[in-house]
């Protein structure tokens, strides 16, 4: 499977200004406005709400589907991988145990 | 950390190397992350010339690993940009941090430093400029930092494209991003607001999911950083 064509090139050059002007702008524009206090400190919760929204609809569902059973080797594998993440600190330890956990329950539940 | 002789910090070049000296002990985080990106990046269907220029365009990890299950997935390019922007917040808050040290330099100066800001580089600039207020060379200590953390990002993450040239599907690497984020959503749950921003943010987002152009995904978010502000504003209520 291959993603490319206009919808790609878009994409990636969307992105590539968005996040332009999430670091841009308020140092552009240095002094002429400011975020107001509350708009700054809810700022704060965006990377833990943005990042878990994205991940957890992708261990839950499979096929379609919320699988929460012993089946669902991905709910798993993520939730070890999110205890080493915890404990351990280390991103590397951390995919690479999730991916070792999938791997041996798509082995075992076969 | 160390205190500097004064001497050591007063030309151009000497306050650049001192910004790139200070990143470097965390360049062992951004070689792996920048190599893991690449290598989703390929898993994600991209073809290596497709990866590469998205890593080198958006220059920001989390972004565009978040971005990859939404690529293959076929979602809106709008929903990509929101989700992109949402996660890329923080950037806005490093960028209103450091705005005031900023504020005399020319237009030119200013925009080659937004560009710079990363998690790092904000990090170790604002530890440094805490112990000197007043130095007028702290715009090319910023810049010494965000530059070599972007050469070295930009370097991992091409290997890790070429990398993932060389793997099969069959070994599910694509699973490696959604892994590659969970992993990001740890360091940042260390609050009770942060914790339930992150709870909000998923349960909502998977309940939603049955929305069309995946905008279950932006109400979690949304919901996830009201959730956060409200358990932050009722918690300081009642401390």
């Amino acid at each position: 499977m291959s993603i490319g064509g206009w919808y790609l090139w878009l994409v990636v050059a969307g992105m590539a200004l968005v996040t332009i002007v999430n670091r841009a702008t308020l140092i552009v524009f240095a002094g002429r406005f400011n975020l107001p206090p509350i708009v700054q400190n809810s700022l704060r919760y965006a990377p833990a709400a943005a990042l878990a929204a994205i991940a957890v609809p992708e261990l839950f569902i499979t096929n379609g589907a919320i699988d929460v059973s012993i089946h669902n080797a991905k709910l798993i594998a993520g939730m070890v991988s999110f205890g080493v993440a915890l404990v351990w600190r280390s991103t590397i330890l951390a995919i690479v145990g999730g991916m070792l956990v999938l791997h041996a329950l798509e082995w075992l539940l076969k | 950390m160390t205190v500097r002789e004064d001497n050591e910090t007063d030309t151009p070049r000497s306050a650049l190397l001192a910004g790139a000296r200070s990143v470097a002990p965390f360049l062992a985080g951004t070689i792996p992350f920048g190599m893991v990106t690449g290598i989703a990046t390929k898993a994600a269907g991209l073809s290596a010339e497709a990866a590469i220029a998205m890593t080198l365009m958006v220059f920001a990890g989390t972004a565009q690993i978040s971005a990859l299950p939404l690529l293959t997935a076929g979602a809106p390019v709008l929903v990509i940009l929101l989700t992109a922007f949402i996660v890329n917040l923080r950037f806005v808050i490093y960028s209103a941090t450091v705005a005031p040290y900023f504020k005399h330099l020319p237009f030119r100066w200013r925009l080659l430093l937004g560009y710079f800001v990363t998690d790092t580089g904000f990090a170790m600039f604002m530890r440094r400029i805490q112990d000197k207020p007043d130095w007028a060379l702290r715009h090319w200590f910023f810049l010494g930092g965000g530059m070599i953390l972007a050469v070295v990002w930009c370097l991992s993450a091409v290997l890790g494209v070429l990398a993932g040239t060389q793997v099969p599907p069959a070994w599910r690497l694509e699973f490696a991003a959604t892994l590659g984020i969970l992993a990001l959503v740890a360091p940042v749950v260390r609050s009770r607001g942060e914790f339930a921003a992150a709870l909000v943010g998923g349960g909502v987002a998977l309940a939603a999911s049955p929305m069309p152009m995946k905008l279950g995904l932006v109400l979690g978010a949304v919901a996830g950083i009201v959730s956060g502000a409200l358990v932050d504003h009722f918690a300081k209520r009642h401390a």
